[in-house]
């Protein structure tokens, strides 16, 4: 285990593909073959860093403060987790809501060349005074990275100095890495290394680690706790709105999981192999067949195989006259779906459960977890494009333009510009998971569905911002 | 520049992305790390023609650290160029690019040489906010697009004001000074907001003159179009919110621009007349409320905190408590931007605190006896504090999570009456 320590950066392991255009079958063949070549894009338009990631996945903890390394932009899209600290604690009944304590060193020119080591101590030393925080992480940007700003080391020293928080380096320089989800592991790399520091402790009998990223509502929270607690669990709800206690008692976990797919998986082998905590890793729960795949994968390693078909059977029967009543809006309708990697695969899942034909998936990177799902995509499909894309809206309403789906799942503004409708299965204050997540969603797909009237307005009086020609050309022209 | 930010209120250099967006059919092209463009955009309206994610990104990786971004930046113009439909194209270098050394400028330059409409700004995010960004955008098109144009449009004025985006009002406080403007006769230029794109920015050399409505962002701008144009300017410290500065402002335009006084006056009578028609039917309501305490504190650009400070003293009556300037105002800019504070009707002055570290203004509010509930003006942070004092709280400022503004305005005679409408429409629901 030890000779080969995971970096944090997604991209290091083997056969993990960023940037590719081709139809599902053919994708699905060669990565079979062994012959799907790392690409780049010789254009492209603004990603998503993974330092976003790193600051979303701990921002709503509890008596923390959050220093970022970094000239004052990088937390340019603060209010954004403003409002889901804010919303989240609305939701859990807080009487005094409190904003995030977010600190940015600001790095200026003189650090540039002299460094930005004293910044840092400064920061700290005012993270403490003011707000005297049980945990204090402390976030690596593209600047410092490059400056060379040992942080580990400045940490270590103001450690020394400041014994009441802990003080927790992440190393996410958004240089280092495409795949966003990277500033996840980078984040639980350190929780390991500053925090559990490998240091075992006696198991908490049914405790279960519930590993959910920013993007899960409260009303998701207690769904996926309901049904952890049908299987007689107890749970241990991180990091989103935790607490430093709660991530402390990770290692006393009988088993861990993730709502996630991209959240927490690595952290979850690194748990097994350092605190011997087993884990399931399958789908995000959205639609019917991802729950029960969801559900099974961690009643299996609780080895509660049996009491869990009978819930399920019990929820289909209650669920599935519900859905049925949507299949009959939504079936035969065809989709293009565009998503991050955990949701735009479940959604493509979901679809079936109303009978509705994928034509298009737009996700950020390919892997043995993708090559899973294609697969099983696949035999439902028949044949789809797959467009393998952080964002790119050029490449996608290239694709939208050939292809004339009747709907579109995810970010919906470009497509929206064609009138086509347009909807989306992230919603990080509503539910969307689970058994009675899907017919909420599903119903708000439905409506959203049979009334495009705003699309289609917003078609005739609007343009998507390409040349003509642009259209004309193969959408992964630009992928070399 | 300011030590380190606990609440920031602004962006770094590069957020002048959102400048060059307020220019239409204009597009920034980012030489950066791969998320700038996500982390500098916000839900304010900023899903237009082009949109953060629609901006040519060179996401630069660990090898272009190593190498150089330079050949990919290369690839990234000449395929924007093909793709993207936009009239004029600016290069925004990021942190990277500039810690490595990539000679972005060389690179912009063949393009130039070539005639295609593009420019270059170093925006590199340590070397300043986005308020400084704002003003080196506005200096690359004026020292690297437009030359100096020997015929002059009579009555012709180019319009700057504060920065898009980073001010949720810009879009109709532009409107609104350029519908001012013409009311008195004459030819407003703006280069931002709807329709004001590249011919409105050919036309800036033929200005009579240059107004600069800002306490002091885009002074060093309209400076270098005097130096480079020959244009003069007339420079309005205060934005003119309400009746009294309102008046005052047309004024002084119309005595720049050599306005005939009887037609300036003539505007001045009809706004007024509206203005404490609708004051005069609302002023039962100005007179009893109780519930709001009359001091009050705005925390904003100086923009913002000196206008809406001179509007509540001057046209409504009330009385400043310690007022908070958190756009890191340049140093040398400061001594007269508080002076104006102190220049307020009946001999009244406001202190004012060039302050941008929250934990700080948080505490001076709270420790300020405002007799009453606060009347507080600020950015979404101080919703917490005024909470926590049972105090009325507006969002005005960046970063804002409690307004829609599409193209509402607080400039003018209309933005007083508008701002008056939001602030009490805050006091009314706890009016009881």
């Amino acid at each position: 285990m030890a000779e080969k320590k995971y970096s944090g950066v997604r991209e290091s392991r083997p056969g993990r593909v960023n940037d590719l255009g081709d139809s599902s079958k053919k994708i699905e063949e060669d990565f079979k073959k062994g012959c799907l070549k790392r690409a780049d894009r010789s254009f492209s338009q603004g990603l998503q860093c993974q330092q976003i990631n790193s600051m979303a996945a701990l921002m709503s903890l509890e008596d923390a403060v959050f220093v970022s390394h970094s000239p004052q932009g990088c937390l340019g899209c603060t209010i954004m987790a403003v409002d889901m600290y804010r919303v989240g604690q609305i939701h859990r009944g807080i009487k005094n809501v409190k904003n995030p304590r977010i600190i940015v060193t600001n790095l200026d020119q003189k650090s540039v060349v002299f460094g930005g080591e004293n910044k840092l101590k400064e920061s700290v030393k005012k993270a403490v005074e003011r707000y005297n925080p049980k945990v204090i992480f402390v976030y690596a940007s593209c600047a410092s990275g490059i400056i060379g700003d040992d942080i580990d080391a400045i940490a270590a020293d103001l450690q020394k100095e400041y014994e009441s928080a802990i003080i927790v380096p992440i190393h996410c320089e958004g240089f280092k890495s495409k795949i966003c989800a990277s500033g996840f592991d980078a984040a639980f790399l350190s929780i390991n290394k500053y925090i559990l520091k490998g240091e075992k402790q006696p198991k908490q009998k049914g405790l279960v680690n519930l590993f959910a990223p920013t993007t899960v509502s409260y009303a998701d929270q207690l769904e996926m706790e309901r049904m952890l607690k049908l299987i007689g669990a107890k749970v241990n709800y991180i990091p989103f709105y935790s607490s430093l206690e709660k991530i402390k008692q990770i290692p006393a976990a009988e088993a861990s999981t993730s709502i996630c797919k991209v959240f927490a998986d690595e952290f979850m082998k690194t748990l097994w192999e350092d605190y011997e905590i087993p884990y399931s890793h399958t789908v995000m729960p959205i639609g019917i067949r991802n729950t029960d795949k969801w559900y099974r994968g961690i009643a299996k390693v609780l080895g509660k195989e049996k009491e869990v078909e009978e819930i399920i059977a019990k929820e289909h029967e209650r669920i599935e006259p519900l859905v049925k009543k949507i299949k009959d809006r939504l079936e035969g309708k065809r989709v293009f779906i565009c998503g991050g990697t955990g949701r735009s695969f479940a959604a493509a899942a979901l679809i079936d459960d109303f009978g509705m034909k994928l034509v298009g998936l737009e996700t950020p990177t390919y892997d043995d977890d993708a090559q899973v799902d294609i697969e099983y995509l696949n035999e439902i499909h028949k044949d789809f494009v797959v467009d393998i894309a952080n964002m790119q809206p050029f490449e996608q309403v290239n694709l939208i333009n050939k292809l004339k789906p009747d709907a579109f799942i995810g970010v919906p503004e470009w497509t929206a510009k064609f009138g086509i409708p347009t909807t989306h299965v992230l919603d990080g204050k509503r539910p969307t998971m689970g058994y009675d997540g899907l017919l909420y969603l599903g119903n708000k797909i439905a409506d959203q569905l049979e009334n495009p009237g705003f699309n289609k307005k917003l078609s005739k009086h609007v343009k998507l911002p390409y040349k003509d020609s642009w259209y004309e050309e193969d959408a992964f022209k630009y992928i070399v | 520049m300011a030590k380190l930010l606990d609440k920031q209120r602004y962006k770094c250099a590069l957020g002048a992305m959102q400048t060059v967006q307020a220019i239409d059919r204009a597009i920034p092209i980012l030489h950066s790390g791969p998320g700038c463009a996500q982390k500098l955009s916000d839900s304010i309206g900023s899903s237009g023609y082009f949109s953060p994610n629609i901006f040519p990104c060179t996401s630069i990786n660990e090898k272009d650290v190593v190498f150089g971004g330079v050949k990919k930046l290369d690839t990234t113009i000449e395929n924007a160029l093909k793709v993207i439909d936009a009239d004029f194209f600016v290069v925004l270098s990021g942190c990277i690019p500039e810690i490595v050394g990539d000679d972005t400028g060389d690179v912009v330059g063949r393009y130039q040489d070539e005639g295609k409409p593009i420019v270059y700004a170093s925006t590199a995010g340590f070397k300043g906010n986005n308020y400084k960004g704002h003003e080196q955008v506005i200096d690359a098109i004026v020292e690297q697009y437009l030359e100096k144009s020997d015929e002059k449009e009579e009555g012709l004025v180019n319009i700057w004001a504060d920065v898009p985006y980073q001010d949720l009002f810009w879009l109709g406080n532009i409107r609104e000074l350029e519908k001012l403007l013409r009311e008195i006769g004459l030819k407003p230029n703006a280069i931002f907001g709807y329709k004001n794109g590249i011919e409105n920015i050919k036309k800036i050399p033929k200005a009579q003159f240059n107004l600069l409505v800002s306490p002091w962002v885009s002074l060093t701008n309209v400076k270098k179009m005097e130096r480079k144009f020959g244009t003069p300017y007339l420079h309005y410290p205060t934005l003119p919110i309400g009746a009294y500065e309102t008046s005052k402002f047309l004024r002084t335009v119309g005595e720049f621009a050599g306005v005939d006084k009887e037609k300036v006056e003539a505007v001045i009578n009809e706004h007024e007349n509206y203005y404490y028609y609708l004051i005069e039917r609302y002023a039962d309501m100005f007179l009893e409320t109780r519930v709001m305490a009359k001091q009050f504190s705005v925390v904003a650009d100086a923009q913002y905190a000196l206008g809406i400070t001179k509007f509540l003293v001057n046209d409504l009556g009330l009385f400043p408590a310690k007022q908070f300037v958190s756009d890191d105002t340049p140093k040398q800019y400061r001594e007269k931007i508080a002076e104006e504070f102190k220049n307020l009707n009946y001999g009244i002055e406001a202190e004012v605190s060039f302050e941008n570290d929250g934990y700080k203004i948080h505490n001076e509010i709270r420790e300020h006896d405002y007799h009453g509930y606060p009347l507080i003006l600020g950015s979404y942070y101080e919703k917490e504090v005024t909470n926590e004092l049972s105090g009325h709280y507006l969002n005005i400022s960046w970063p804002v999570q409690d307004k829609v503004v599409l193209d509402d305005f607080y400039v003018g005679y209309t933005g007083g009456i508008r701002l008056i409408e939001d602030i009490y429409s805050v006091a009314v629901q706890r009016w009881n």
